[in-house]
């Protein structure tokens, strides 16, 4: 069974021939790395995504191309579902929204009980999902005629559907009387809502890309009847969050 | 016979030759980079401590003040997102992007609030300044910057402390600065500062990091 000198010479080149390859091949170094040395300053690069594109979420600061493009259109203004939209909105001073007075902020010993009973200002977090916990607050405010305001801020949990994969804050704000809002986006990210069957707008965030998505969402729900607008904002969530939570406040 | 020896010495140097050439031929994936990345909050509405870490209103009364994760910053000044971060691996990239988020109805608590993302989009940390009047527009995105193993400051205004006369609660301007999931640091406590009533520990010199947060990523 030897092998003819021929062969037996022609198996010794190859195999010296692969043991230079796999040495070679790994003491040398990597190919250039791209994605881990992004070039220049990062990637506020002004590039926008075309029209039809799918967000590559695959790629680090893959969303920029969407904040680029939104930045680039002007913010919306003007009514939408009966609500007044106008970044620009001051707002009134609480003297004008208490006629002649300043507002009160609620005793302490009875804000929570305040705050969470039933009635046109009630907010309820055990209506909210249990990833939702208070972050701070609530705050109540008074007029000398009775309650004028309440608000909350809450935390998010990672992993809450509709919610960005790391989680967000969230706030809540119920008010007297119909203020055009003053939350900024363009045209063809709000939207006409209805919750709990009163008009509402809402706003989408940025970019969502399945599970992923990057910017706020924010619901205005105006009730005539009861004369409260209620606002619900979360910086790092989907439109689908805003209206759920909002559909807890308000019905 | 010498001939035929030198030929087939040839051969196997050339052997040798063809494939360590055929190893640089052949693409090498660079190998994935794990970034470490650890960032620091700093205040944001001053260097003037008026409330220790408490929850809500900072009322007079302590006894009524209930720990939390806010603190109160006083007197009239511009507010700052302020940030120091570093990463552990020379490759250069970002820690993440800033977000802001503006636009609160209330009153007697106007709202800038800033999301920070990591490099693909996932939310990491929160700021939120209660009675700052913004001077950033909602949207607004920006670099949050990380050093080599040295950290590099992220400082982005955010709006100024908010003149919320009529509020009849509030003494004077300040900043109620939140740390939205923030490893919180030893700043005083409610009740070792609440001014006026209670000063012991409200001085805190040009400030020091308020809480800090740590994560990794794996680029490809």
């Amino acid at each position: 069974m030897r092998l003819p000198a021929a062969a037996g010479f022609g198996l010794m080149a190859v195999a010296l021939a692969m043991a230079a390859f796999t040495i070679t091949y790994l003491a040398r170094g990597s190919d250039p790395a791209s994605r881990a040395q992004p070039p220049g300053d990062g990637p506020a690069t002004g590039a926008t995504p075309l029209p039809s594109a799918t967000p590559d979420t695959s790629q680090p600061f893959w969303y920029m191309p969407y904040v680029n493009a939104d930045q680039a259109k002007p913010p919306f203004v003007g009514t939408l579902n009966g609500i007044p939209i106008d970044p620009d909105h001051q707002g009134r001073t609480p003297y004008e929204v208490c006629g002649g007075s300043g507002m009160d902020l609620v005793d302490p010993d009875v804000l929570m009980e305040t705050v969470t009973r039933a009635g046109p200002l009630a907010v309820n977090p055990a209506r909210f999902p249990a990833s939702v916990r208070s972050l701070d607050g609530p705050w109540a405010w008074t007029c000398p005629d009775g309650l004028a305001q309440v608000s909350w801020i809450f935390h998010v949990a990672a992993g809450t559907a509709h919610v960005n994969p790391g989680g967000s804050d969230l706030t809540v704000d119920r008010i007297r009387g119909l203020d055009p809002v003053m939350h900024s986006a363009p045209a063809d990210r709000w939207f006409a809502a209805e919750v709990a069957g009163r008009p509402a707008v809402a706003q989408r965030p940025v970019v969502v890309a399945g599970d992923k998505q990057f910017g706020s969402c924010f619901v205005a729900v105006w009730d005539v009847r009861s004369n409260i607008l209620t606002t619900v904002s979360a910086g790092a969530a989907n439109a689908e969050f805003c209206l759920l939570i909002a559909e807890e406040v308000v019905s | 016979m010498n001939g035929k020896a030198a030929a087939r010495r040839l051969v196997l140097v050339g052997s040798a030759v063809v494939g360590m050439i055929a190893a640089f031929l052949v693409s090498k994936p660079a190998a994935a980079a794990q970034h470490v990345f650890s960032v620091e909050l700093w205040p944001g509405g001053g260097s003037t401590l008026s409330c220790g870490w408490h929850w809500g209103a900072c009322y007079d009364d302590d006894s009524k003040v209930v720990s939390g994760k806010a603190l109160d910053w006083s007197g009239n000044s511009t507010v700052y997102f302020k940030v120091r971060a570093l990463r552990n691996t020379s490759f250069y990239t970002l820690a993440g992007s800033g977000y802001a988020n503006v636009g609160t109805q209330a009153w007697c608590t106007h709202q800038v609030g800033i999301s920070m993302y990591d490099d693909w989009g996932a939310w990491r940390a929160g700021a939120i300044y209660l009675h700052t009047q913004n001077s950033i527009t909602h949207g607004t995105t920006f670099n949050i910057g990380a050093g080599y193993n040295v950290y590099s400051w992220t400082t982005q205004q955010v709006g100024s402390t908010a003149d919320e006369t009529n509020c009849t609660n509030w003494s004077g301007h300040h900043v109620h600065q939140i740390a939205d999931t923030w490893f919180l640091r030893n700043y005083p406590d409610h009740s070792t500062c609440n001014r006026p009533n209670i000063t012991t520990d409200c001085w805190v010199g040009a400030g020091y990091s308020q809480g800090d947060t740590t994560w990794t990523l794996l680029f490809p």
